[in-house]
């Protein structure tokens, strides 16, 4: 380890602002009492114009190998300070920036003692650590002009043929016999009105002639192993196992209704159906006349399933008015506990379902309506909540809006790729910012694998994971630093001493993001840290007895020094 | 009691050149005594194992590890107490020994041995010589042998003896790091006798954490009597009670440190002997 | 810090909740207790149990470990082992008759000005309490 012999200390004083609260020339000759220290400048505002110009021209001067700035806290100008740094030729790594303001003038106001002698201390933490901070190369990946979608949905559709339309190359696996998912079942969409054999036979029309895309029919994922740009999927199914390289991998497998078992007595008697099984009578053409109750809400919104699944009272809506306008002399009631029909399409589906003549009648989770009848279903019994009067229907079919559940098959795909699933089993998505892509680079989701929407919406994801993946794989290569990021901060990746690791596995157990492999070297194994998935969490160094692996940025040696110099 | 020591040895002894008259193994590790001397030994041929003894116990589990290391596709006998069985366990799930390659010769450890001792298994899974004695309250963790529960010591005067040899670290089995931390002047003083409590042997013992098989080898090994062993029971009894999990028992368990909370006791993944997620790439 | 009767602690944050909190803390100008210096993490899953043996041989009277909350690490759940390989270092602690409350683990609490400030009041009069009995 070598030591920095040229840091340039900055001192900064918000404005004149510190000076007050603690003693600025002290922390100058403390400063300029610390080994390695070769000069330390004062200065008012080193984030404004001038202060900026001021960094600049010392930088440029005196080439300093590291910059120790005291200021305000490292989460106000940190980053802009790394970025200048970097144009004028520093690494961006090589600045420390020290919080003498947030966390010691101002809680320490009213003892500026304390808050001098604090100062100090934390002065020289810094330069502890900065001084003892190594900086690794990065590392620059290839990155395959391809994408592997999992799931032939409207999503995973959606997304395979914009990719296409981008000049990647796509492999899409599907585990059943045909491509669509759930658009098979469906007999017409909301809000378009369209139908779903339409929209299933346009989508197909996109992918089964483009030369761009090879179609894997029942065929499953077995494994995945790579990161960002070089994945490799294995897949089962077919004549044999095959391995797929791709650049970035779309997750779009969908989701499925609840089965209402146990719910509204489904199963005990006739005519009590999910609805998709009203799905299927609609394409079937089957009679749908008599009297017709939908029940919201069946199994959603409740303490084991507390989400509202958002696209069961549009589907309700489509459906109720639908039977009311083919058979004029049926009846059509929607009994429901909220109306969720955002936007103006579906508030406008909402006043059609109205006008066509479904009689809606709300009911409160405490006293759900009782379906009641001897092997076939009779009547419904609600109470409803606006006019607090029970009523009793006679029906003959009750349909049950019952919510999207996960995929079971994400907890495993979850597993492979290193994935965050919600308490649903859903996919997580990153960040507000970056809605479809997942905390393992390379790895994007859409559709109802994660969250449930709509096929309207699901395409619309589809779309927009190809646009991510395109923007991707654009260049030919890529550095692993671009990848390391977490809503914008780079995380330094672990680096590992071969020479003093003994191949125990502690850190390639342990790490979260699985980002750690075992490797043969020298008649052994030893760990190897992959740059693209290393979050620089810091998990692996902590379990090496060794200390073989550290992380960068803040090393074992780097720490004790801090830790030696916190109370000097 | 001589008469079934013997036949123990006998036992032993038999088993050992059947082994080595199969060719199923190419070397016997036990110890052995003769003219020169009791030591452990490693036999090759049929006639050099009349000079195998069970007495005194020792663990023979690293020299295992250094002979595989420097043979690694030859397959290796081991007279196996509890305590090397264990070993080569943990020693296997940190790839330092090759399971397959290693033929057990389970012995169980006399009455007398097991007291002396004091640890909670005395004897291994499969026993081929000797009589199963239960260890003290039946659990590896808490063996309270020596009668000393680690907590009524007053360490900083049992410490204060350490003169810094490095035997218990030595001794260990499972301390195999290439560059020892606490060996190392950023960690422990260099010059400064005896070590700061904290730095030497906290290190030690938090490193031992959920690695240590309660072979008692540390506390043989220190010059100056240290009850090193009640260190690391009372933090095996925390790991068992607390975590669930024994060292040394199930090669396919992984430690609970490894895991998230929401993984109980029991639902660590198996453990791979090469994996790469890496994929084929150099990065 | 020469001739001080506050605890020294030593406070390893992580910057994504913690950190913030301390932020808060400075902004809304709340008073927090002379004797602690605050050591800025990618992950409170960095803080390896051999710093915190370190800041105890060094002297330090108490190490607080604040991360995020245990659902919410952006780590995939670093902070999980971090919270039980700390413990482990707990028990001991306390093996060797150390009391455990020198270590405090904090996880999601500190994100706040107020219970940032909470939490490292509460455990420097923990530690003054400690002080007044036996140290070993």
């Amino acid at each position: 380890m070598s030591l920095k012999e040229r840091i340039g200390a900055f001192l900064c004083t918000c404005g004149k602002t510190l000076g007050r609260s603690l003693s600025i020339e002290d922390l100058k000759s403390q400063a300029l009492r610390l080994p390695g220290v070769f000069f330390c400048q004062v200065h008012d505002a080193l984030c404004q114009e001038d202060g900026q110009a001021f960094l600049k021209e010392q930088i440029q001067s005196f080439h300093p190998d590291g910059v120790l700035l005291a200021g305000c806290s490292p989460r106000g100008h940190g980053a802009l300070f790394q970025r200048l740094i970097s144009q004028w030729g520093l690494d961006g790594e090589a600045l420390e920036v020290v919080d003498i303001r947030e966390g010691c003038a101002w809680v320490h106001a009213d003892n500026p003692d304390v808050a001098s002698a604090k100062a100090q201390n934390l002065l020289r933490m810094g330069w502890a650590k900065l001084s003892r901070k190594e900086l690794s190369r990065d590392a620059s990946i290839p990155l395959l002009k391809s994408a592997l979608v999992v799931g032939s949905g409207p999503a995973g559709m959606a997304a395979a043929s914009a990719m296409a339309g981008q000049g990647l190359r796509v492999y899409l696996v599907e585990k059943d016999g045909t491509m669509g998912g759930w658009l098979r079942r469906l007999s017409f969409l909301y809000p378009s009105g369209d139908e779903g054999a339409n929209i299933l036979q346009r989508l197909k029309q996109e992918i089964e002639p483009s030369l761009l895309i090879t179609v894997f029919l029942e065929h499953e994922i077995a494994g995945a192993r790579g990161y960002v740009g070089n994945f490799q999927v294995h897949l089962r199914g077919g004549e044999g196992p095959k391995t797929i390289r791709a650049g970035a991998v779309v997750l779009a497998t969908g989701a499925q209704p609840l089965v209402p078992q146990g719910l509204f007595n489904y199963g005990e008697l006739k005519g009590v159906m999910a609805q998709e099984e009203l799905e299927s009578q609609l394409l079937r053409g089957q009679n749908l006349g008599g009297t017709t109750a939908f029940i919201q809400c069946a199994g959603s919104r409740i303490p084991q399933r507390p989400y509202c699944s958002s696209i069961c009272c549009p589907v309700a809506l489509k459906n109720a008015r639908l039977i009311r306008l083919r058979w004029p002399q049926s009846r059509v009631f929607l009994l429901y506990r909220d109306m969720m029909a955002p936007g103006v399409d579906l508030e406008h589906l909402y006043h059609q379902a109205m006008d066509a003549g479904v009689r809606f009648l709300r009911y409160s989770p405490e006293h759900p309506p009782l379906v009641e009848g001897m092997d076939c279903v009779q009547r419904v019994k609600v109470l409803d909540s606006l006019s607090g009067r029970e009523t009793a229907l006679e029906i003959d079919r009750v349909v049950l809006s019952t919510p999207l559940l996960a995929n079971p098959q994400n907890a495993e795909l979850a597993g492979m790729l290193s994935l965050l699933t919600d308490d649903y089993g859903f996919f997580c998505d990153r960040n507000l910012l970056e809605p479809n892509r997942t905390v393992t680079p390379g790895v994007y989701v859409c559709g109802t694998s994660r969250w449930p929407c709509s096929v309207q919406e699901a395409i619309l994801q589809g779309q927009a994971v190809a646009a991510s993946v395109a923007a991707l794989l654009r260049a030919q290569r890529a550095k692993a630093s671009d990848f390391g990021v977490l809503d914008g901060v780079k995380g330094w990746p672990a680096v590992v001493n071969e020479s003093a690791c003994s191949g125990c596995g502690n850190c390639f157990q342990a790490c979260p993001m699985k980002a750690i492999g075992l490797q043969p070297f020298d008649g052994r194994r030893v760990a190897r840290v992959n740059k693209v998935r290393c979050t620089g969490c810091g998990t692996c160094a902590t379990l090496c007895s060794g200390g073989a692996i550290q992380t960068q940025s803040l090393s074992d040696s780097m720490a004790i020094k801090m830790i030696q110099e916190a109370f000097k | 009691m001589f008469h079934s020591m013997e036949s123990a040895e006998e036992r032993t002894r038999s088993l050992g050149r059947e082994l080595l008259e199969s060719g199923r193994i190419t070397g016997l590790l036990s110890i052995i005594a003769d003219r020169e001397g009791t030591r452990p030994g490693f036999l090759r041929k049929p006639d050099e194992v009349d000079s195998l003894v069970l007495e005194p116990r020792y663990l023979l589990a690293p020299v295992c590890r250094t002979l595989q290391a420097m043979d690694p596709e030859a397959t290796l006998g081991i007279v196996a107490r509890g305590c090397d069985e264990r070993a080569l366990v943990e020693l296997a799930k940190a790839g330092q020994v090759n399971l397959g390659r290693i033929v057990l010769i389970g012995l169980a450890c006399e009455e007398e041995i097991a007291r002396q001792c004091g640890c909670g298994r005395p004897y291994p899974r499969k026993i081929d010589v000797g009589q199963k004695i239960d260890g003290s309250k039946g659990n590896v963790s808490s063996g309270e042998g020596s009668g000393r529960p680690g907590q009524q010591l007053d360490w900083n005067a049992e410490l204060a003896r350490c003169l810094k040899c490095y035997g218990c670290r030595n001794a260990c089995p499972l301390c195999i790091c290439p560059e020892c931390k606490i060996g190392l002047a950023m960690w422990v003083p260099t010059g400064v006798v005896p070590p700061d409590v904290f730095s030497f042997h906290l290190i030690r013992a938090f490193h031992l954490a959920d690695k240590c098989i309660d072979c008692g080898n540390c506390q043989d090994a220190c010059p100056a009597g240290i009850p090193l062993r009640e260190l690391h029971r009372h933090l095996l009894k925390m790991l068992e009670e607390r975590l669930g999990y024994v060292p040394g028992l199930e090669v396919d368990r992984q430690s609970p440190l490894f895991t998230d909370l929401k993984h109980g006791p029991f639902n660590g993944p198996k453990i791979p002997r090469w994996m790469n997620t890496l994929g084929e790439n150099e990065l | 810090m020469r001739g001080s009767m506050e605890p020294k602690v030593l406070i390893f944050a992580c910057d994504w909740c913690p950190g913030l909190g301390s932020d808060r803390a400075g902004q809304d100008r709340l008073s927090l207790p002379s004797g602690f210096r605050l050591v800025r993490l990618d992950c409170a899953a960095q803080v390896s149990g051999e710093w915190v043996i370190k800041a105890f041989s060094e002297g330090i009277d108490g190490v607080m470990v604040m991360g995020c909350h245990l659902d919410a690490c952006r780590h995939q759940g670093a902070n999980h082992r971090a919270h039980k390989k700390l413990e482990t270092l707990r028990w001991l602690l306390d093996g060797l008759r150390i009391e455990p409350e020198r270590l405090c683990l904090s996880w999601g609490m500190g994100r706040e000005a107020l219970p940032f400030q909470a939490e490292v009041q509460k455990f420097v009069s923990t530690l003054k309490l400690l002080k007044t009995g036996e140290k070993a």
